[in-house]
């Protein structure tokens, strides 16, 4: 359905919407400042997802290319950053089983199954049996919710990132991931559940929660 | 004992939802009314909040500062160097179809020329008889000819031997 005006079409009161429509009619200034909008947000959302920084960076420059030679047919439907991490989202999952067929990196799911904890559990229990009860530093902190992190699976990572991070709405999961917004809603319960089993722990024992992030 | 009744999953996901601002108004106070009465929901509440606010520790990952340059740059070269994205799929599309149109080429021509081998150099018994159809039809005439030796159809090697019957069918056939 096509629609004129922000008041029939809610997207176009998007101000980057509006770039990349001037985008699409060549305005190279707009699509080089949507570059710079989104060039922080789009590394660190993948960093976080690929944890490796270098990867992040050029999976980034690849979400960009896609998107500028799309420009031509760019039509409008949603906001922008929902479209940007859409193509992100979708990158991304295909980098991990590109990368998982060759055996570079080690996946984790959900489910460690027969072979054992996975290495982020591990670290966790680690911690635990060692110092339970010491005050751990900032880089110990961050390993720990990192690992904590990494025991989800895709969607409940991306989910959580993108929540957390982009503070995007139930809604705008739900276009970025292709789910309804009814099962970003049990996916981020889900993911919640599964962090809270990992860190509560720590933050019973008051160790974890002591410390204040910087 | 409703205090420490176990939450059902749909519960569960409310609480989550209710901490993201995520229900309406409606289940917002149906939530904040169990809140009041479960001690179960209150404890899950404060953990899920607290771990979740855990993530804030994770470090803020920016892109390096030539990101930018590079990557206008890269689309610049993309754009001028190679088709695009769907001019590179029906290039990669259309060697794919030549390449098939080429193999099945060579596939037939490879027919053709084992039929036509085999037509030349393989022996048609049903063409020979054909060709000694007259001979065939008269033999009971000819085997009466008694020839000197008195072997049987001697008198025909003979003949064959002068291509006799080869002259025959040429002048036959115009």
């Amino acid at each position: 359905m096509k629609l004129n005006g922000t008041e029939e079409n809610p997207v176009l009161r998007d101000p980057d919407v509006r770039l990349m429509l001037r985008a699409k009619e060549g305005d190279q200034t707009a699509f080089t400042q949507l570059v710079a909008n989104y060039q922080d947000r789009l590394v660190g959302v993948l960093a976080h997802m690929l944890q490796n920084k270098e990867a992040a960076e050029d999976l980034a420059q690849e979400v960009f290319l896609r998107i500028f030679r799309a420009r031509h047919g760019y039509e409008p439907t949603a906001k922008f950053a929902t479209w940007l991490f859409r193509i992100a989202n979708n990158l991304a999952n295909n980098l991990r089983r590109d990368a998982g067929r060759r055996k570079e990196i080690v996946l984790n799911v959900n489910d460690s199954g027969p072979l054992g904890p996975r290495p982020g559990e591990r670290l966790i229990a680690e911690k635990s049996g060692l110092m339970p009860s010491r005050q751990f530093d900032k880089n110990e902190m961050c390993a720990m919710v990192q690992a904590a992190l990494s025991t989800l699976n895709e969607k409940q990572r991306m989910a959580v990132l993108l929540h957390k991070f982009e503070e995007m709405s139930y809604t705008d999961i739900a276009a970025a991931l292709d789910m309804s917004p009814a099962a970003v809603k049990s996916l981020l319960s889900r993911a919640r559940d599964n962090l809270r089993e990992k860190l509560e722990p720590y933050v019973r024992q008051g160790t974890l929660g002591s410390i204040q992030p910087e | 004992m409703a205090k420490l009744m176990r939450l059902s999953a749909e519960q569960r996901e409310n609480l989550t939802a209710y901490l993201d601002g995520e229900l309406d108004e409606a289940a917002t106070h149906e939530i904040e009314q169990m809140l009041a009465s479960s001690e179960v929901a209150r404890h899950e509440v404060d953990m899920l909040s607290r771990t979740w606010d855990m993530l804030s520790v994770l470090p803020t990952h920016k892109a390096s500062g030539e990101f930018t340059r590079k990557t206008i740059t890269s689309l610049r070269a993309a754009e001028q160097s190679g088709p695009s994205a769907a001019g590179r799929a029906f290039y990669k599309n259309a060697r794919r179809g030549g390449t098939l149109t080429l193999w099945a080429a060579l596939l037939g021509a490879c027919g053709y020329l084992a039929f036509m081998g085999a037509n030349h150099w393989v022996p048609n018994e049903a063409e020979q008889l054909l060709q000694d159809y007259d001979i065939i039809s008269n033999l009971d005439k000819y085997s009466e000819v008694i020839s000197p030796s008195g072997r049987p159809g001697e008198f025909l090697e003979v003949l064959s031997s002068k291509h006799t019957f080869a002259d025959h069918d040429d002048h036959s056939s115009k």
